[in-house]
């Protein structure tokens, strides 16, 4: 049998976490209380659960070919009982292409999100903890970012290094931290003047402590605020990216639905098709836009009561 | 043919050609259509313009005037669906609701062409006709229309929430106490000073709308460089996708620059030597 070691904690570790439960409960009471930030969270948990699951709840396999019973392909078949928003072009379901859609566009965007989150908040709080040159040298990384138009880069990375959903996810990193970077730093420069950081350094506290564990809670309502809008740029960049043909052909995405929607001309009529996959992209941007609003009514209330 | 393109020499001497032909406005040959790289992307980009000028216009016509509405109904049940409205715009991507529109106004209906500049047959004479003629205007409906809609969320938004910024402070509980009426209030103190950002994105809103056009000039099949960077990307036409993506990455720091430039022109309260990070 393993055995955990004990980890000894000091007390004042203690009331820490003691104060981040509390912290903790309270703003699960503000997220149930804000109506906005509500329909966001129950909007993106369904279709993560979608996601997550969608192996086992798919009606039929999302590659499977149908055929009726005089053996030829249901191609574009309008919505019936057996295929509640019809058949592909291919005679495929789009249900359960739909379903299966959900897993590799919430795939992209979580990593995507986190990979933005690491990069992002952390050259952002040490750009603005530290400023002057480290600072300088940052900002103008970040600034030749804000040159470079984020699709056509991920065409032409994507003529270099070869089209994939990995490619997609590169680009969309190394291009989106930028506005994430900027915004941390700037209220990093302000929060770093602040008394209790000076007091935190008098009392002899090192860089990163001063950067972790004082700064950085105090930005963490807008890092996740910024994150929300960041994601749902992600999943509409992704979503026009695989739409342009840079995704790959195994992980299955809702932009790549449309594109064979368009590339086989069914946007004539097949609306049962096209309309799915954009709607599903659509609402699941809305609700990180909801949830984002929704934290910033939480964190910053006066804003909207005025 | 390596020869003639200068594909023979290693890397770094190809990089070095390649730069000093770019400082001379050489962009090179296009590897598929064999005409100069700089003539096409200078048409294409013209193109572009003509399909993102009027757009953007007329969003940010529409955008502030809506915006300052909602701000000014915030507590009415108007506000709530107006952002949502607004927001629901800017979270469906575009190249969906111009397959929509296609969809709708195209295949179904019959009204609007699905696409391209002009119909087959026309051939346009000289450059004023090519882009003043009922032909044309009746193939920008559809696109700038799609690409407005799009573009409408963020001076909406913008405006909105500054106008409510706007509303608590002091200079308007003065105008209220010196007896204006609301709308004076309202669209003469309040909106003028809330105009500032909005101008600013408009330039930055550009920017991004020439980033964008590679799909909605996929989706309308329109002849501009968003288009000309994706044909060229999936021909491998290397001269040709890194000479637009060159020009378009120039014309969007430029608008950006412009867009900096304008609010210190605007704005006297924006320093140039001000901390602008």
């Amino acid at each position: 049998m393993i055995r955990f070691p004990k980890i000894r904690l000091s007390t004042n570790t203690k009331i820490m976490l003691g104060n981040y439960k509390k912290g903790f409960r309270k703003v699960t009471r503000e997220f149930i209380k804000s109506k906005l930030a509500l329909t966001g969270i129950v909007i993106l948990s369904v279709f993560s659960s979608v996601a997550v699951f969608s192996p086992h709840i798919v009606p039929y396999s999302p590659d499977m070919i149908h055929y009726d019973e005089n053996g030829r392909v249901l191609s574009l078949l309008p919505p019936t009982k057996d295929h509640i928003m019809g058949t592909t072009f291919m005679g495929q379901d789009v249900f359960s292409q739909l379903l299966d859609g959900a897993r590799g566009t919430l795939l992209v965007a979580f990593l995507s999100g986190l990979a933005i989150l690491l990069i992002g908040a952390n050259v952002g709080l040490i750009a603005g903890y530290y400023k002057g040159a480290i600072d300088a040298l940052l900002m103008r990384v970040v600034d030749t970012l804000y040159g470079i138009p984020d699709l056509p880069f991920i065409l032409i990375i994507a003529l270099f290094i070869g089209p994939s959903i990995w490619t997609v996810i590169l680009v969309v990193v190394l291009i989106l931290w930028r506005t994430m970077a900027r915004i941390i730093r700037s209220q990093t420069l302000s929060l770093s003047e602040r008394p209790f950081v000076k007091a935190a350094k008098a009392s002899g506290a090192g860089d990163f402590r001063i950067i972790y564990l004082h700064i950085a809670p105090n930005v963490a309502s807008l890092i996740f605020a910024q994150l929300a809008i960041m994601v749902g740029f992600v999943i509409i960049l992704e979503s026009s990216a695989s739409f342009l043909g840079v995704g790959s052909a195994d992980i299955r995405t809702w932009g790549q639905m449309l594109q064979y929607v368009f590339v086989t001309g069914a946007i004539r009529h097949a609306w049962w098709w096209t309309l799915p996959p954009g709607a599903c992209i659509a609402l699941l941007v809305m609700s990180v836009f909801f949830l984002s609003k929704g934290i910033e009514n939480i964190t910053n209330p006066e804003l909207e009561r005025r | 043919m390596l020869e003639q393109f200068g594909l023979n020499e290693p890397l770094h001497i190809q990089y070095y050609i390649y730069m000093k032909n770019l400082v001379q406005g050489n962009l090179g040959t296009s590897f598929i259509v064999g005409k100069p790289v700089f003539q096409i992307v200078l048409h294409r980009a013209l193109n572009t313009l003509v399909l993102m000028l009027p757009a953007v216009f007329i969003a940010f016509m529409i955008g502030p005037v809506f915006g300052a509405f909602l701000a000014q109904n915030r507590r009415r049940w108007i506000d709530p669906i107006g952002l949502t409205f607004t927001l629901i715009l800017y979270a469906v991507p575009i190249f969906w609701s111009g397959m929509m529109a296609i969809m709708i106004f195209s295949f179904k209906l019959g009204w609007l062409p699905p696409g391209s500049m002009y119909s087959p047959a026309f051939i346009p004479q000289g450059f004023f006709h090519s882009f003043f003629n009922l032909e044309f205007l009746r193939h920008l409906i559809l696109p700038v229309s799609v690409i407005s809609l799009y573009l409408l969320a963020v001076p909406t938004l913008t405006m909105r929430s500054n106008m409510i910024a706007t509303l608590g402070s002091d200079f308007i509980e003065m105008a209220r106490a010196k007896g204006l009426s609301e709308r004076a209030v309202l669209y003469r103190h309040a909106a003028r000073n809330c105009l500032l950002p909005v101008v600013h994105f408009a330039a930055i809103q550009i920017g991004f709308a020439f980033a964008g056009s590679v799909v909605v000039e996929k989706i309308f099949s329109w002849p501009g460089l968003g288009l000309a960077i994706w044909q060229a990307t999936s021909a491998h036409d290397y001269p040709l996708a890194q000479g637009s993506f060159l020009i378009l990455a120039t014309i969007i720091i430029i608008l950006n620059f412009l867009a900096d430039l304008s609010s210190v022109y605007i704005d006297p309260r924006v320093g140039i030597r001000g901390d602008l990070g």
